[in-house]
């Protein structure tokens, strides 16, 4: 136990502590990540007295708050559906949804550029002939357009990890409230939401700190309505030959500031974690609550949501790939309709390399960061052990390191330090669990918190040792959110472009550099036809996955 | 005793001369093409660090290992920004990966700045005007971009195609021009070719029209294609021309005068390889690897090799950037461009 515990701590540490050192180290330095220079806090007054970053910062929390709300909304309430209710059609929505994922975050906003853009955008231009409104304008280039943007992409990841907290629910205080006279409402808002607490903190601080720190939406959208926010700043110290790392570290220390402090106020609302514990001795079984003749209506507002946020923007994907240019869907466009991207994209260079390369590390890290979140979120909400908050700190942290800085901290150590990883797919495998760490932590965290004492006290006392009850009780109980956060960390660690591209070779290419490569070259219409086949292919894997957890039980 | 106490003398100076004489000779012949076939045998394998895109290095690296099969030749590509930063970060900690570099002025500046580059006169520098070669030896321009306005042919009228930088102001484009903020190159260049006063004032008055910033080459030349505006002010006819080939309503305008700007091939200080990198660089510069450039089709920069189609340089006033002028100078000049039209 104590040999497994130490190894997964020191790991955790060697993962995070590099490059949230250097972040700390090159902000208070006048030299580059590496380089021996003067301490001096120069960074923090040009940062901080620029008078400029304060309506940048306030507009970051506007877009980020808005975006973290929005989706938290949307992705919630699906999760319930799909989950706790036997409304039609579900399976088919968590399909979808998770598919949306996969979608490379610039063809997604650029996706909503064509839907929603006043000039051309596909959904304003239907409006106006439908209900004969010519000015009518839904405007993307704005405030409200920027959060829907970001919105449409994190609310995935709040449905996938709320779908795990419902999952793990027992049904037993959800029936005495019923039973006690209690409506279904009256027991979803003070039961059921309840329960599932620290998923809720869980996910909001998560999508917080993605949209404030997220570059698609703001670079995009934002520059285009003169909406700035302050990632724009952090890139702008980042994007020069003799770039000023020490400026973006005192940056990114607002969002370290942040992280902290949404995990000690996680930490306070979370404290009696045996409050939440549904998961008992006693036996759960999360109950499908039977909406009647309202599963009708529930399932028409998934359709329509589904609708409006996964079918419009796929479609809209499947057009461009097919369409030689970007235009507006019309008659006239559709006899120009042909297959020549998908062709071109087959005799790209490395592109089954790419693929290959892709797979190999999306497996092996989404399993890496699970397995060892799983025993640190052991570490920090069962076991007694001080200073077991600064280990969840540590491990979510990295959440909070610009892709940038993080490339370059590896690059520094793996030309430095004797270990022959650099230019293999170890030191990308490192930096992808370095940065999906914070993930997979408050997955973890919020899943074993779902657990009861009770079962892992009955498999010590029935002499099983603590390895074992981890494996045989613990990680089955845990599959819900374990599962989630894999799913989440393979999906996303595909589109993982700003530390890659620092560290890839032509042997270690990934899928994103390609699609940064096809962007870059002004193969719209190609990177829409990879885009595309990454959907199909991520709806085979997750129809079979499906399938599988069917047939030994695990799904429905 | 006259003749002895000159001899004594002059020995040493003589000496020095002699050395000096020996020294400049080897220098001249290393860095003006000498390349050891043999060296180049054993070293057998080279690594090209480049910003143009993977696919057009991938088509000249095949070409050139074509023409060499028993070389193998790495690509690693990254935008012009990433990959001085790899460089440099590979540089501080003595790790030297690159051979040879193929990138815009912006990054091969700032390497020859950080001493990461040697002179190397290929001997294929003589097809290749003044403006297109560095005179210390460091750089050869492989390819060359122009930069013009292009535009919508449905939103824009024939007579309404701007022809000189100065219609850009007329009022009908408020609100209605695109601007790339990732071509800083297209500033600087108007900013030596009208002087940087007059550029300045220029350009302030033409952000005014409420110019429309984008942060993405690609998502310009798009969007222009889609109709989303009618205007597009420093494209890169090169790209104009391969959506146009695809059938997109756009064209790019004939401009009193076109700022352009070359990509540099230059061969790394600490190469591992130095006798392939310079091998590389003669034939990119070669008329063989100039007529592979241009199929790709890339723009090539050596006099008598003709851009396909011709009209993207012929008949037309180009004006060569003073790649030198902007030693030093890259980052503070892209930060103005920026700001100048109200991107941060």
């Amino acid at each position: 136990m104590i040999l497994v515990l130490v190894g997964a701590v020191l790991l955790v540490a060697y993962f995070a502590l590099t490059p949230l050192l250097m972040l700390l180290y090159s902000s208070f330095s006048d030299a580059p990540p590496g380089t021996l220079g003067n301490l001096t806090v120069a960074n923090f007054a040009r940062a901080y007295l620029d008078p400029e970053f304060y309506p940048l910062f306030w507009n970051t929390i506007k877009f980020a708050f808005g975006s973290s709300a929005l989706s938290f909304l949307l992705g919630s309430f699906l999760a319930w559906i799909c989950e706790r209710t036997n409304t039609p059609l579900r399976g088919l929505l968590t399909t979808l949804v998770i598919v949306l994922f996969v979608v490379p975050g610039i063809l997604e906003t650029v996706a909503w550029i064509l839907l929603l853009s006043p000039q051309i955008g596909l959904i304003n231009l239907a409006i106006r002939k439908l209900v004969g409104a010519p000015g009518f304008s839904l405007n993307v280039y704005s405030l409200g357009g920027m959060i829907w943007a970001e919105s449409m992409n994190l609310y995935p990841l709040v449905f996938l990890l709320m779908s795990a907290a419902f999952r793990s629910q027992d049904v037993a205080m959800e029936e005495a409230s019923l039973t006690c006279g209690a409506g279904n409402f009256a027991t979803l808002r003070r039961i059921t939401l309840r329960l599932v607490t620290p998923a809720m903190l869980s996910v909001m601080l998560i999508t917080f700190i993605r949209a404030a720190e997220s570059f698609e939406v703001p670079a995009l959208i934002g520059v285009r309505a003169g909406i700035f926010v302050f990632t724009t700043k952090i890139y702008g110290a980042l994007q020069r030959l003799r770039p000023h790392y020490g400026i973006a570290g005192a940056y990114s220390l607002i969002l370290l500031l942040i992280s902290i402090v949404g995990l000690f106020s996680y930490f306070r609302l979370t404290k009696a974690a045996e409050r939440f514990a549904t998961i008992t001795g006693k036996g759960y079984r999360p109950r499908r609550i039977d909406l009647g003749v309202w599963r009708y209506v529930t399932s028409a507002s998934c359709i329509f949501i589904m609708g409006v946020t996964a079918i419009l923007p796929l479609t809209n994907l499947v057009w461009s790939s097919l369409t030689p240019y970007m235009a507006v869907p019309s008659l006239e466009m559709a006899s120009l309709l042909s297959l020549k991207s998908y062709r071109e994209l087959f005799h790209f260079p490395f592109a089954q390399t790419a693929f290959v390369n892709s797979l190999v590390l999306s497996f092996a890290s989404a399993s890496a960061v699970m397995l060892l979140t799983s025993v640190i979120a052991w570490i920090t909400v069962k076991s007694k052990i001080r200073g077991r908050f600064l280990l969840d700190n540590l491990a979510f942290l990295p959440i909070a390191i610009p892709g940038i800085v993080l490339g370059v901290s590896l690059l520094v150590l793996y030309l430095t330090i004797p270990i022959p990883i650099y230019g293999s797919l170890w030191i990308l495998f490192i930096a992808y669990m370095t940065k999906y760490l914070p993930y997979g932590i408050r997955t973890a965290s919020a899943s074993m918190i779902q657990i009861g004492k009770e079962l892992e006290e009955a498999s010590v006392a029935s002499g099983a040792s603590w390895l074992q009850t981890f494996r045989r009780i613990l990680l089955p109980l845990l599959m819900p959110g374990f599962v989630a956060g894999w799913i989440y960390i393979a999906v996303v660690s595909l589109r993982e472009l700003s530390t890659s591209i620092l560290l890839y070779t032509q042997q270690t290419i990934v899928l994103s550099i390609l699609v940064f490569d096809l962007w870059e070259s002004g193969l719209y219409s190609s990177v829409s036809a990879l885009g595309v086949l990454m959907v199909f292919f991520l709806m085979v894997v997750t129809w079979t996955a499906r399938r599988i957890g069917a047939r030994i039980g695990y799904i429905e | 005793m006259e003749k002895k106490r000159y001899r004594s003398r002059e020995f040493p100076v003589l000496t020095l001369i002699a050395l000096a004489l020996v020294l400049f000779a080897c220098n001249t012949l290393w860095g003006s093409g000498h390349i050891d076939m043999e060296g180049a045998r054993k070293e057998g394998r080279a690594t090209i660090y480049s910003s143009i895109s993977l696919e057009d290095l991938t088509i000249l690296s095949r070409a050139f290992q074509k023409k060499y099969p028993w070389i193998k030749v790495e690509n690693y590509r990254a935008g012009k920004i990433r990959l001085g930063q790899r460089i440099i970060t590979e540089a501080r900690a003595g790790r030297h990966q690159f051979d040879l570099l193929l990138s815009s002025a912006f990054t091969t500046l700032e390497m020859k700045l950080q001493k990461l580059l040697v002179r190397y006169e290929s001997p294929e520098r003589s097809h290749y005007r003044p403006e297109l070669k560095d005179p210390e030896g460091y750089w050869t321009a492989a390819q060359i971009n122009t930069m013009s306005a292009s535009y919508n042919t449905k939103l824009v009228n024939r007579d309404e195609v701007p022809k000189h930088w100065r219609e850009l102001l007329n009022p009908r484009w408020k609100g209605r021009i695109a601007i790339n903020a990732n071509r800083p190159e297209w500033y600087i260049g108007l900013l030596q070719m009208m002087g940087e006063t007059e550029a300045r004032r220029y350009m302030r008055d033409l952000a005014d029209t409420k110019t429309i910033p984008l942060e993405s080459a690609t998502l310009a030349d798009e969007l222009l294609a889609a109709g989303e505006y009618p205007l597009y002010a420093n494209a890169a006819p090169g790209n104009t021309e391969r959506i146009m080939k695809k059938g997109a309503p756009v064209d790019w305008a004939r401009m009193n005068a076109l700022p352009t700007y070359p990509i540099l091939v230059s061969v790394a200080a600490h190469a591992k390889s130095p006798n392939i990198a310079r091998l590389m660089a003669d034939f990119l510069l070669s008329e063989e690897g100039q007529r592979v450039l241009r199929e790709i089709p890339r723009i090539p920069a050596r006099t008598g090799v003709e851009p396909n189609p011709s009209h993207l340089t012929r008949g037309l006033n180009i004006f060569y950037i003073n790649i030198n002028a902007m030693v030093g100078k890259g980052d503070d000049l892209e930060g103005e461009f920026r700001r100048t039209f109200g991107l941060r």
